[in-house]
Parts: C-alpha cells; sequence; structure tokens
C-alpha cells in the first residue's frame, strides 16, 4: 500500500461528496470546452467565408478611387502600377516573413471591340487569379483559404490542386477565358475561338453566370494583353486575399510601407463586421472562463477543507503512527489529481459533443472536435484542483495530533 | 529509556490559562510496565501524548533513549513515532474505509517497507491476535474486541520499542479487557517492550509493575 492507495481507498468511500465536486468540475470545463470549441470554429468559419468571397484587400494606384473599382473595375488610360510590385509583395512574403497575404492577383484591363460593341478585356496571371475568384469554384476552381486552414474541401486536395492547375498550365498567351453573357451573346463555346485586337484566342473555358461585370468579361493572359494593349509591364491594380486577423493586426500598414506610391485598400466594413464578431465570442469565452474558475476552484477548496475536517481524527492517527506531513498533503494533493483528471476529461469529451451536437443549431456551422482544446480542458481542470486543493491540503498537514485526537 | 524533566503544560481556555501538567519529573527504565491513574481530567492523556512527542509542553524537556524528542525537526519526530513508539488508543481510532489488514499496513506503509512486507506482517500480526480469518473486513464489520485486537496489531507493527495504550480497556468487556491487558503484559516480559499505560481502573492498573498517580497534572508515585 502506499499512501496514494489510500487516497485512492477514501476516494471510492466517501463517493456522494465526490460526486458532487466531479460533477461541478465537469459541467464547468464543459461550459468552457464547449463554447470555445463553437468560438472557435465560428472564427475559422467566418475568416474562411470571408477568404471565399474573394480579395478584401486592394493595391491600386493612387489617382484610382475604389468606388471605381467596385462600380465597373474601369480604369483610366494611364492609372497604373508597375508589375514589379507584385514581385516585391512575393519577396517580402518569402524573405520578410509577411503573414496573411495569400492569392495575389494582378489585373490590366483595356477595352476591345468585338463584333462592334464595347467590352472588357482583363490580363490576369492565371493562377492567382483563378485561385481568388470563389465565384468560380465548383467548376474549374477551387479556393483555398488564407485563414482556415482546417477547412476540408469538398474535393481533395490534390484532385483541386490538379484542376487548378491544368488551366494555369494551359492558360497560353493565346488562350482565353470568357464571361457566361459574352459567350451567349456570341455563341461562343469551349475550345472554340475569337479575335481580340488581331489576335485569334482559343476559349479554355466559358465562365459561370456570376451576376457581376465578370459576365462581360474577357480574361487572358496578363502579358498578352499588355503586349496588345502597349502597356507593358504595368497593371491597374492587385487584388489580394489577406487574413482578417492579419489585417487587423496591421497588415495594410505594412502593404503601404512596402509599396509607397500605391494605394492599399481593404473592404473594411466586411473585414472589420467580421472580427468584431470573432471579438465578441472570443470575449465571451474569457469571462466563462473567469466564472468558472472561480465557481469551479471555491467549489473543490469548499469540498477539500470538508473533507480535511472530517478526516481530522484520520489525519491525528496517522500523524501518530508516524506521517510526516508531507505524507499528509500528497493524500490530499492524490485527490486533487484525481478530481482534475477525471473531471477534465469528462468534462472536455462532453464540452466537445455538445459543441458537435448543438453547434449547427446554435452557430449554424459544422463543428469537429478540437484537440488542443480537449487537452486544454483537462489541463485546466488538473491545475483548478491542484491550486484550490494546496491551503487546504496545507492546513490539513499542519493539524496538530493530539487535537485531532482529543477532538472526539 | 523515558527521562521526563520540569515538564509544564498550560492550556489555554478562552484566554483562560489550564494547567494541564505540572512540573512533572520521573524516569521510565527499558522494559517497565507503568501504569498511569487518576480520575477523568487529571492530566493522564495529556502526559501520554507529551511523552508520545505530539504534544510540545509549555517548558521542561522529554527524554527518549537520552534524545530531547522535543528539540528535534517536526519529520524527525515523526520518524521517532513510526520506528519507536506504538500508539494504542481508547477508541482505537481504526481508518473507517481500510480492512483490518490495510490498517496494520498503514504504519508499514508510512515506514516505507515494500508492500509485499506489509501485506505479510499485517497477516503474521492479526494471525497472532487471532483475527487471521478477518483480513478483509473493515472496522464496522467487527466487533469492538476485534477493532481493539486490530489496533493491538496495528500498534505492533513496525515492533516499537515503547508502547503508549490509552484507556487500552475503556471500551471493553472485563474478559476482553483482560486478554488485552495480558497481551499487553507478554510483550513487556517477553520482548522487553516498555509500556505505558493510562487508565482510570485501578484493577487495570495493578497488572503494571509500577503505577504513578497523576492528580490535577501532578505525578507521584503510588
Amino acid at each position: 500500500m502506499t499512501p496514494s492507495t489510500l487516497a485512492f481507498l477514501e476516494l471510492l468511500e466517501r463517493k456522494n461528496q465526490l460526486v458532487t465536486s466531479l460533477v461541478a468540475v465537469t459541467l464547468g470545463i464543459t461550459a468552457i470546452v464547449g463554447v470555445q470549441t463553437i468560438a472557435v470554429r465560428s472564427s475559422q468559419e467566418v475568416a474562411h467565408q470571408v477568404d471565399a468571397l474573394g480579395a478584401n484587400i486592394l493595391v491600386l494606384p493612387k489617382s484610382t478611387t475604389v468606388d471605381n473599382y467596385y462600380r465597373a473595375d474601369i480604369q483610366t488610360e494611364g492609372s497604373t502600377i508597375p508589375e514589379e510590385y507584385v514581385d516585391r509583395l512575393l519577396m517580402a512574403k518569402k524573405d520578410a516573413g509577411l503573414e496573411g497575404v495569400d492569392n495575389l492577383s494582378p489585373k490590366l484591363n483595356a477595352k476591345v471591340k468585338i463584333n462592334g460593341k464595347e467590352f472588357l478585356l482583363t490580363g490576369i496571371l492565371p493562377k492567382n487569379e483563378f485561385a481568388a475568384k470563389a465565384a468560380w469554384s465548383g467548376g474549374v476552381f477551387d479556393t483555398p483559404v488564407a485563414c482556415a486552414p482546417n477547412r476540408k474541401s469538398i474535393v481533395s486536395f490534390s484532385e483541386a490542386e490538379r484542376l487548378r492547375r491544368k488551366p494555369i498550365n494551359d492558360l497560353g498567351t493565346n488562350q482565353c477565358l470568357v464571361g457566361a453573357e459574352l459567350a451567349d451573346l456570341f455563341g461562343l463555346k469551349k475550345d472554340g475561338t475569337i479575335p481580340i485586337l488581331g489576335q485569334t484566342f482559343t476559349i479554355v473555358e466559358v465562365l459561370p453566370r456570376t451576376g457581376t461585370v465578370d459576365d462581360s468579361r474577357i480574361f487572358a493572359h496578363l502579358h498578352t494583353v499588355q503586349k496588345l494593349a502597349n502597356r507593358d509591364r504595368v497593371i491597374n491594380a492587385i487584388e489580394i486575399v489577406g487574413c482578417c486577423n492579419e489585417i487587423s493586426a496591421g497588415l495594410v500598414d505594412k502593404l503601404n510601407r512596402l509599396l509607397p506610391d500605391a494605394k492599399v485598400v481593404t473592404i473594411a466594413q466586411v473585414v472589420a463586421t467580421q472580427s468584431a464578431t470573432n471579438q465578441l465570442m472570443h470575449n465571451l469565452t474569457y469571462v466563462f472562463l473567469v466564472v468558472i474558475i472561480l465557481v469551479g476552484g471555491a467549489s473543490i477548496a469548499n469540498y477539500m477543507y470538508a473533507n480535511a475536517f472530517e478526516r481530522r481524527r484520520e489525519i491525528g492517527t496517522l500523524m501518530a503512527l508516524g506521517a510526516r506531513p508531507r505524507t499528509v498533503l500528497r493524500l490530499f494533493m492524490t485527490k486533487a489529481v484525481v478530481l482534475g483528471i477525471a473531471g477534465g476529461v469528462a468534462g472536455s469529451v462532453l464540452g466537445t459533443a455538445l459543441a458537435v451536437v448543438l453547434g449547427p443549431k446554435i452557430a449554424k456551422i459544422p463543428v469537429m472536435p478540437i484537440n488542443w482544446l480537449i487537452l486544454f480542458g483537462i489541463g485546466l481542470s488538473l491545475s483548478l484542483a491542484l491550486v484550490a486543493s494546496f491551503f487546504p491540503a496545507l492546513k490539513a498537514a499542519k493539524t496538530d495530533p493530539c487535537v485531532a485526537i482529543q477532538d472526539l | 529509556m523515558i527521562r521526563v524533566e520540569k515538564v509544564h503544560k498550560v492550556y489555554k481556555h478562552r484566554k483562560t490559562p489550564v494547567t494541564g501538567l505540572n512540573d512533572v519529573n520521573f524516569t521510565i527504565p527499558k522494559g517497565q510496565f507503568v501504569a498511569v491513574v487518576g480520575p477523568s481530567g487529571s492530566g493522564k492523556t495529556t502526559l501520554l501524548v507529551t511523552i508520545g512527542a505530539m504534544l510540545r509542553p509549555t517548558s521542561g524537556t522529554v527524554h527518549i533513549n537520552d534524545r530531547a524528542i522535543y528539540s528535534l525537526p517536526i519529520a524527525e519526530m515523526a520518524e521517532l513515532r513510526r520506528k519507536h513508539i506504538g500508539f494504542l488508543f481508547q477508541t482505537f481510532n481504526l481508518i473507517p474505509y481500510l480492512t483490518a489488514q490495510q490498517n496494520v499496513m498503514a504504519p508499514l506503509m508510512l515506514a516505507r517497507h515494500p508492500a509485499e512486507k506489509q501485506r505479510a506482517r499485517a497477516v503474521e500480526l492479526l494471525s497472532r491476535v487471532g483475527l487471521g480469518d478477518r483480513l478483509d473486513h473493515k472496522p464496522n464489520e467487527l466487533s469492538v474486541g476485534q477493532q481493539q485486537r486490530v489496533a493491538l496489531a496495528r500498534m505492533m507493527a513496525n515492533d516499537p520499542d515503547l508502547i503508549l495504550a490509552d484507556e487500552p480497556t475503556g471500551n471493553l468487556d472485563p474478559q476482553t479487557a483482560e486478554e488485552a491487558l495480558a497481551f499487553l503484559g507478554s510483550l513487556c516480559k517477553d520482548e522487553g517492550k516498555t509500556i505505558v499505560m493510562v487508565t482510570h481502573s485501578m484493577e487495570a492498573a495493578k497488572k503494571a509493575g509500577r503505577i504513578l498517580r497523576c492528580t490535577n497534572g501532578v505525578i507521584t508515585e503510588a
């Protein structure tokens, strides 16, 4: 027999008291893990949705307004920035660890006439453009995310990557993508051809209808458009999918410093709203945490004090038999460990299960277990039990054995 | 073996001093069976726990084997109790959620003996006191006499030199009391244990080789 055995035997003997404290700890951890699981998944979902909306940061020439960009994305002549800015951003991401920037999409627009009608020819670097355009997902492209790395796409990564790479690799200098409205107007189909500014382009894909100006747009390789429009090595805008958290953390300022001669703007409202929502949920979790630590800690401390008082005669007997004060301390701290681990495991599992079941109903999002949160719940419970039990255990260890024996 | 010199013990009862022991001086040589008699509240138990390194006197010294026990660190006092002193309480003080065997194993556990030795020693002692067939009974499943025997076995677990018994027959019927006293007597006579027994019964006291009388905290030879 060891002091730990003695502690376990005592735990099993006084089950009612143990169950009461265990329930208190379990419920507390359940609440924390459950709410935090939903909050974390919600944050990830929100971030994913923002990312999925497409670019939320724009790099524009200083003379161009955001309003112009949103209304028609039609740039006036001369309102350009060097294509070199893309390289600068990529180098900053690679060398300086610029966080939160993904899916750079440089664009150059030129007005073209087809059969007497004016359309917009937009030069893109295929890989980035495809990845940034969520409206086209499901058909040809998939959308990588900047801020929700745990998001599982419907198509497996390798297959999505294959689909994405096919048009990137295959969009040659004389290939193009056409919007749905334009295709309908001229009866254009995939693998057909269309002459633009004296060059014949092969249609790689007809884009799905989006209800935006893109339906009347032709997308071709950036460098081909630059050549046809006699606008070498310049672009009108860089669309960036930025991570909401990084935007909040000052990403825009960093980009402004990197590109002082350009204008860097965000879809401020959307970003701010989503960030505020995420922050509110996290703040609520912290409030829960504080309340549960106080209530749970008080409950455990009360249980331990009561237990030490109830067992004072036993403690006095053990001391009369030669128990050291630290042996008595160990008896109580062993109980605390058992209580903490049992409550933590039960609470974490129950909280996670409730989050998985109730998350879709409450937050309208799918919720999967979060392993680190389960471990956090167990760790929190154990720490709480140990801290709350320490002073009662210390008091028990300092029991005057004589008084304890004579008390009854 | 035991030397008590000028020991005073004063309690504070709601700020009023209460004398427990008053200038106590005596010596008990090794292997002697001493009974301390006196009425309730006379200070007998106070004397016993003072000798047992469990109650620091207000003044004076207590020596066991020429060691001043109250100048020892707390851990060494605990070790002294563990290795050299066996307590026998009036109300037995068995741990209620442990079996008879586990109760006897408790002092062996505190002395950090390996589990196998704990079990073997417990079985040996319980068999010696006639409870070899009650090893897995808890105290509430034993009679008073049987509980007393478990307490005796536990007291012997670490083979102490000094046995301190506080009213060991107080809760027993006459026959069981007689058996308990005989057992204590044999420990003294056959194994050379030093025994200090507190009792209010002169009948029980006569089983000892020496009687000390305790009256209002003062010890005198009877």
